[in-house]
């Protein structure tokens, strides 16, 4: 008789295959068991804060002064000013991400393409610091001749040194996407003799969407998380506006201002960092999702 | 005496549409087709026969210059499109291209509608708006697609059959109205069911355009070209007459491909 039955000797409950499969189960739940671990950690903190303070007044109130008396513990200021970052950041990102990623995949061949992408690259390794005093002390004083009434600490220099940082992000993944986009449609459009730029936008592009709204919300999450530059360039004032030449603060900047001081923990300050994270996660969560729902709407599929 | 419109035709039927002088194409140092001179005409089918790596894609790319994408080819000699010379170098690639239609090995429609897929090469060469939903329609019919899809056409194109694409392909081809029609080997996807519905269609469409396939079946060649060019290690070696080339091969290497000896 052939020798079909499961043991530990036969091939699929060999010691061997039981232990990779282990392994691959482990490093597989790290992630999901470290999510799981900070929304914890959030939540329990985050408890404790509304018991001092009302969910009308965090989510209503447009004042935010955890740190003076009278304190107020309005959202609206820190969320306002981290989508002035990441709005404005966006605007100048996404085009530029965009445009390159199509230069990237369609336009350039060989050598010249290595040369690009590796100083492409480059731009995304600096630190993050670097850029933020790159914005005080270059693009600020820079900007300040054309626009006088520019304030030292500025939401406009912060948002364009957040979208320096982005565009590496944006155009990378685009490209990808781009490049993805199979030999024969390509073919199939030069062969009905269109020309390089109507190829990029109207079959190129459309067929790698998918691909290319991710790498716009993977930069425009990393643009409202981004901490030190903006901390540095947009300053510490939380202030309801949407005026980018005054100083604002963002909810990544508040968090480290309230972390470098000496707050014991269980205070209140302490508590509202934790709430501030959970509604910046809740936001970067929110964009993946209309994301996703983008893609699933809009996307062209070609297999 | 014969109207002028029948004197040019006649004039056509002597005069190649295309021709390649001397056309040799190289990949790097590698030699890919080697000084192959051959005339297409109008209202006729010319088959491209040969093993695989033979050069008879290479060939055909050549003649609308698909291949100006692939990086270190060379190409010498020249391809005359009713005698200009569309290697010049004033001549713009693209508007060869508009001339000269292809299609593809695999059916390869955009990700789009039917109606978009046939209008996609009219409307970027700016054919007037108005007119796109006829000039649809005509193209559907001539690639004998229209009854099928006729209903249906703002629905996706990948959702007809392989066969059908390939239809909708030769329909988006012959929308840009062009004078000669490539075809790689645009059977070779597919069932033979589909396959004898586009080797009827191309018995049609040869009345209105130029058209030479690459074909790695030979039975196929015989039954619906008029003359068959075959080739062998980037070699022409030997063109004429679809009949004669099949009874009467002039080259043992002919006649030993014609009978299985190898290939």
């Amino acid at each position: 008789m052939i020798h079909l039955k499961k043991s530990w000797r036969s091939p699929s409950r060999s010691p061997a295959e039981l232990f990779s499969h282990l392994v691959v189960w482990l490093c597989a739940s790290i992630s999901v068991v470290t999510t799981i671990g900070i929304i914890a950690v959030l939540c329990k903190e985050v408890f404790a804060f509304f018991s001092h303070v009302s969910l009308w007044e965090f989510f209503t109130g447009t004042e935010w002064t955890p740190l003076i008396e009278p304190r107020k513990f309005g959202i609206w200021p820190l969320i306002s000013g981290t989508l002035l970052i990441g709005l404005g950041a966006s605007i100048f990102a996404v085009p530029i991400g965009a445009i390159t990623a199509l230069f990237l995949s369609e336009y350039v061949k060989g050598t010249p393409r290595i040369i690009l992408k590796s100083v492409l690259e480059v731009l995304a390794g600096i630190p993050t610091v670097v850029y933020g005093f790159f914005a005080v002390f270059f693009i600020t004083p820079q900007l300040q001749k054309f626009i006088p009434d520019l304030d030292t600490f500025n939401a406009l220099s912060a948002a364009i040194v957040v979208a320096m940082m982005i565009i590496p992000t944006i155009s990378s993944i685009s490209q990808d996407a781009f490049e993805a986009v199979p030999k024969y449609l390509r073919e199939a459009a030069y062969g009905l003799g269109a020309r390089k730029y109507q190829v990029a936008t109207t079959v190129v592009f459309p067929a790698a969407l998918s691909g290319f709204v991710a790498s716009v919300i993977l930069g425009f999450s990393r643009a409202i998380g981004e901490t030190m530059a903006v901390t540095l360039a947009a300053g510490a004032t939380p202030r309801l506006t949407l005026n980018p030449l005054q100083s604002i603060q963002t909810m990544t900047a508040f968090i480290v201002q309230v972390s470098l001081g000496d707050t014991p923990a269980g205070t209140i300050e302490y508590q509202s960092i934790f709430a501030v994270g959970l509604v910046l996660f809740l936001m970067t969560l929110g964009a993946n999702l209309v994301a996703q729902w983008i893609v699933k709407r809009f996307q062209e599929k070609y297999r | 005496m014969p109207s002028r419109e029948a004197m040019i035709e006649q004039e056509l039927l002597v005069t190649p549409r295309i021709l390649t002088d001397r056309l040799t194409v190289k990949y790097g140092e590698k030699v890919a087709v080697k000084e192959v001179s051959l005339s297409f005409y109008q209202r006729k089918v010319a088959a491209l026969i040969g093993p695989s790596g033979c050069g008879k894609s290479t060939y055909l790319r050549s003649l609308n210059r698909m291949n100006d994408f692939i990086l270190n080819i060379s190409i010498e000699g020249k391809v005359l499109l009713d005698g200009q010379d569309i290697y010049e170098r004033k001549v713009d690639p693209v508007l060869v291209r508009r001339h000269i239609g292809m299609v593809f090995q695999k059916p390869n429609p955009f990700p789009k509608t039917i109606f978009e897929n046939v209008a996609w090469g009219p409307k970027r060469a700016k054919f007037p708006k108005k007119d796109l939903p006829q000039l649809v329609e005509d193209s559907l019919k001539q690639a004998a697609l229209w009854e099928e899809v006729k209903d249906r056409l703002n629905t996706s194109a990948l959702g007809l059959s392989g066969g059908q694409q390939q239809r909708l392909c030769i329909a988006r081809a012959i929308a840009m109205k062009p004078s000669v029609l490539l075809m790689d080997e645009p059977c070779s996807a597919l069932d033979p069911i589909a396959t004898s519905r586009i080797e009827d269609l191309i018995q049609e469409l040869k009345e209105k355009f130029t058209i030479i396939m690459v074909t790695h079946n030979m039975q196929q060649a015989a039954r619906v070209s008029d003359v068959t060019a075959f080739f062998l290690h980037g070699n022409l070696i030997e063109y004429g007459a679809t009949k004669e080339f099949f009874t009467r091969p002039q080259k043992i290497e002919t006649e030993n491909y014609l009978t299985g000896k190898f290939g």
